[in-house]
């Protein structure tokens, strides 16, 4: 059913949003009009129901409404529907297979690896980052039919608008529904790449784009899953577009509709503003030398419409935290969420897991990505390196792939100096492959040995996308295919080791699900949750009470550092009406270690609290659930 | 007739005004004719030129189209009586003995003769151009023939009339001078430097005007050399620079855009820079051409030399990239090569 749902929701979105775009850009069979349609009324669809979180009325009802408007926006304008119908067919049909065996072979390749995707995309959630803070924010949501916002959550002002799409497909089917419209964000994004580059750079060279977007081997481990970086990719890659393309026409229209999603991309993800501000800073420069005849009004209103489509969450943030990009540059925001103890696990983070900013670095960095899953968390494969080289020595003359080429840069310097997560590269990834596709096309059309080295090329990075991608989805398969229920599923799970992603060696993902079984048979939905835990992600989903995050070091909503005695501990507990408390106390994170103390002393507060508080357990709380390593207590 | 001076205009009324007195003021023992080829000018060229007292030893040709530098030269030709053919563009003055140094020249030697040129102005182009070619011998001798140019040479006519004159398939900016070069060195006849055969060149064109007919010879003139004289082809140095593996390595650090400009507003701003800087500019403008004619012989012909290399160059390192992915160089046997490399760098 919910299949049959995102089906309907995925036609009408681009249906009712063609019909408002027609109003605006006079071109409507341009593929990018369809994309852009289906992203903008997505992104809408996320404001929509931000204002119903705000207003209490995050439920069915509003869902419904909004889709029977969907409808009726479609229906005012179904002279379009022509329009659709044969690009669909143009597109859809015959004209995908060429003439060309090599590239008849590559488009099988990225079927099956489509296919294996979308089974992939009907299991459960499986992803721990969905499960930790996208979802489990979300369920928070739908639980209270409002847009809670938890202080003690380290992301809980952040954008939000896929997350609330995602609340939409999740109200009007279930979870499954809200994971599957990402998937579909994440498979137009690729047909936007294959369609995008066929109508502007010919069929050879979109097949090569394509190829080369999907044998980045993080993108399997996301394509599926209910993260919103398709979203926020796809978004950003037809901002990028459509500002290209304005730029190289000076055609205010499409600037507009192009600040139109990039301000939608901001509205995903706090580092989504990279996109608007860069290609509008590109625009700009066009202005300054030239380039383009675009007036200062038309850029004055496009940063407008960027500005407008980004701000509802940044607002939000600012209202409830004082910084309109919470928890990030808490130094130039008076922050009033940010204290030392967030700002020592930023720093943790930053020791942790990210490897230092340097110019050395940098120059290393496209192999790190290539080679090293540790280095950036992820990596992009081989295909990029090594096609980087052929970008120099092959002149790229199209101005549209200029400023992809420019803007990708860019975009790649401010990665490296500010986030440096592989996944973070995603935007850009759709552009750069367009890039990428027209000197191997040009190596291509050099004769029998460059075509025979580049389809083999080229096949490689995919068939080892396609094994990575099988290799993530297959354990999905039975669920999906409803041959295993979801507890059995969730208890077998594994995942790839994060603490060895070079090794790509496989863990279970939620050794703890049956511990979290046996505390679910205990608590409410009623009750309240205390976590004293760092392994936080599954609680947080999977615990149907409600959870408050009581870890002395890192997020909380507990003040640990006034704790004197034990009675103090009572007090403020039944303030919070906690119920049960979980802990894993062997993890020396939550415990400041007496190294820490000396470095960062005011942890000193916080440790004399938590043991204060370890000890109210001992003499205060029956231990009810124990599994080696959680502990689960019942306040006497 | 012992000589034929043989002058090539179009669009420059003005500067013949100022070369016209100086052809009038040859102190020449010698009897020569002036032969004007108008190459269908726009401007007042041809009322200026049939203003002209007419004289016996005055020829002036109008063509009704634009035939190109070398075919008026050659109808020039075609019209001389001199045995010895001397020519000149239409933006040049002369020095009062110009034409005597060049019959002076072939009394004695069986050999064509690139006369000396100054620059009118004092400009960093100027005093570049003025160095160039035949002044980096110096005093009279054998020039190769990549500085032959015809702005201000000499011909024995037989010589001429058996190279058949110059090729007007080079009808664009250059590569004529180039070519009919070759072919008298083919030919085993020597192109000598002629220090007293001194003109000025009057017209001062833009920097912009002056990279653009190198680009054009390096889109047209020179590709039509180099298939003409693909034995020769290395002795030009751009040309060898440009087909060697250093061009790719050289327009990755050297002639990528942003350098170029850095480079163009240079030149552009400062008027006297050392040579490297006008060097650079022209052969960039050289070298856009060539990539510009090759990308259009590429998508009918196949991959030309410089491309062939771009590409091995590009497929080389594709499938090294791969071989070291798929062969395991990944995961902790990169880590150490990385460490190996971050030690180096510190």
């Amino acid at each position: 059913m919910f299949i049959l749902i995102t089906f309907l929701v995925t036609v009408l979105f681009i249906f009712s949003g063609v019909a408002i775009l027609s109003l605006i850009i006079k071109k409507d069979h341009q593929s990018i009009v369809i994309f852009g349609a289906w992203t903008l009324m997505a992104g809408i669809t996320g404001y929509i129901f931000m204002i119903a979180g705000l207003l209490n009325c995050l439920n069915t009802t509003t869902a419904v409404l909004w889709l029977i408007t969907l409808i009726i926006i479609s229906f005012t304008g179904r002279k379009c529907f022509g329009t659709i119908l044969e690009f669909a067919k143009m597109n859809f049909s015959k004209s995908i297979f060429s003439s060309e065996t090599g590239i008849n072979i590559i488009a099988m390749i990225i079927f099956v690896y489509l296919l294996i995707s979308f089974i992939g995309a009907l299991a459960p959630p499986a992803n721990l980052d969905v499960m930790n803070y996208h979802f489990a924010i979300l369920k928070q949501c739908l639980d209270s039919n409002s847009l809670v916002f938890n202080p003690t959550f380290f992301y809980g002002a952040t954008p939000f608008s896929a997350e609330m799409l995602s609340a939409f497909m999740t109200l009007l089917s279930d979870i499954r529904g809200g994971q599957l419209i990402q998937f579909v964000a994440g498979l137009l994004l690729v047909f936007s790449v294959y369609i995008i580059g066929r109508e502007s750079f010919g069929a050879r060279r979109a097949v090569l784009a394509t190829t080369v977007f999907i044998s980045t081997l993080f993108f399997p481990a996301i394509l599926s899953e209910a993260k919103n970086d398709q979203m926020l990719a796809l978004s950003s890659f037809l901002s990028l577009h459509l500002m290209a393309n304005a730029s190289n026409n000076s055609n205010s229209r499409s600037l507009l509709m192009g600040a139109a999603l990039g301000g939608l991309a901001a509205g995903m993800k706090t580092y989504g503003l990279a996109i608007p501000m860069i290609g509008l800073s590109l625009i700009l420069l066009g202005m300054v030398f030239h380039r383009n005849t675009i007036s200062s009004r038309s850029f004055a209103l496009s940063i407008l419409v960027a500005a407008l489509f980004a701000s509802p969450w940044y607002l939000r943030s600012w209202l409830l935290t004082g910084n309109p990009v919470h928890p990030f540059f808490t130094q130039l925001f008076s922050d009033r969420y940010w204290d030392s103890t967030l700002s020592f696990k930023f720093e943790l983070l930053r020791e942790w897991r990210y490897i230092d900013a340097n110019l050395i670095q940098f120059l290393l960095s496209p192999f790190r990505l290539t080679f090293d899953a540790d280095s950036y968390l992820a990596r992009l494969g081989p295909i990029y390196l090594s096609i980087l080289p052929a970008i120099f020595v092959f002149r790229v003359r199209n101005p549209i792939l200029r400023f992809h080429g420019i803007a990708a840069l860019i975009y790649f310097v401010l990665w490296f100096v500010i986030l440096r997560d592989a996944r973070y590269l995603l935007p850009i990834l759709p552009g750069v492959a367009l890039l990428f596709a027209e000197p191997m096309g040009q190596i291509y059309e050099k004769g029998k040995w460059p075509k025979i080295i580049i389809i083999l090329a080229i096949t490689i990075n995919l068939l080892m996308a396609l094994v990575i991608n099988f290799r993530i989805q297959y354990q999905k398969f039975p669920a999906a295919l409803g041959i295993i229920g979801e507890e059995e599923f969730y208890r077998n799970l594994k995942e790839v080791d994060r603490r060895k992603l070079s090794d790509g060696s496989y863990v279970i993902a939620i050794p703890e699900f049956d511990f979290l079984q046996k505390v679910n048979s205990m608590a409410r939905e009623s009750n309240n949750i205390g976590l004293f835990s760092y392994d936080e992600p599954f609680i947080y989903y999977s615990v149907n009470a409600k959870i408050y995050l009581l870890l002395p070091l890192w997020q909380n909503s507990f003040d640990f550092q006034s704790m004197v005695t034990e009675a103090d501990i009572g007090n403020q507990l039944d303030s919070m009406s906690i119920d049960y408390v979980i802990t894993d106390t062997g993890d020396d994170t939550i415990v400041p270690s007496n190294e820490l103390l000396a470095q960062f002393p005011e942890f000193g507060l916080s440790l004399r609290g938590a043991n204060i508080f370890l000890g109210y357990l001992h003499d205060k709380c029956d231990l009810v659930v124990f599994d080696g390593k959680y502990r689960c207590f019942k306040r006497r | 007739m012992e000589a034929s001076l043989v002058v090539i205009t179009r669009n420059q009324a003005n500067h013949l005004r100022e070369l016209i007195p100086t052809i009038a003021a040859q102190q020449s023992s010698s009897k020569f004719e002036t032969i004007i080829v108008n190459d269908c000018s726009t401007d007042d060229t041809q009322v200026l030129l049939d203003s002209l007292p007419q004289k016996e030893d005055l020829v002036i040709i109008h063509c009704g189209q634009n035939i190109g530098r070398a075919a008026a030269r050659n109808l020039g030709a075609d019209k001389a009586s001199g045995k010895v053919l001397i020519f000149i563009d239409g933006d040049l003055i002369l020095s009062e003995r110009f034409v005597q140094g060049h019959i002076n020249f072939h009394r004695s030697e069986f050999a064509a003769a690139v006369g000396r040129t100054l620059y009118r102005g004092d400009s960093g182009v100027n005093r570049y151009f003025e160095s160039r070619g035949g002044a980096k011998v110096g005093e009279a001798g054998t020039l190769p023939f990549r500085y032959f140019i015809s702005m201000n040479f000499s011909i024995p006519q037989s010589l001429f009339d058996k190279l058949n004159g110059f090729d007007t398939e080079f009808s664009s900016y250059g590569g004529e001078d180039l070519d009919l070069g070759c072919r008298i060195h083919k030919n085993g006849t020597a192109i000598c430097y002629l220090p007293s055969a001194l003109a000025t060149h009057i017209e001062e064109s833009s920097l912009a005007e002056i990279f653009g007919k190198r680009y054009q010879f390096g889109l047209h003139g020179l590709p039509l050399f180099v298939k003409k004289h693909p034995d020769l082809a290395q002795d030009i140095p751009v040309y060898r620079l440009y087909s060697s593996n250093t061009y790719r390595y050289l327009s990755i650090c050297l002639l990528n855009p942003i350098f170029a400009r850095i480079i163009k507003n240079l030149v552009l701003k400062i008027n006297k820079l050392p040579a490297v800087f006008y060097d650079y500019m022209i052969v960039k403008a050289i070298f856009d051409g060539l990539n510009d004619a090759n990308e259009k012989n590429v998508s009918t012909s196949g991959a030309s030399g410089p491309e062939r290399r771009a590409m091995m160059i590009s497929l080389t390192w594709l499938l090294l990239i791969n071989i070291l992915y798929l062969f395991g160089f990944a995961g902790e046997r990169y880590k150490t090569a990385l460490k190996v490399l971050e030690d180096i760098f510190h």
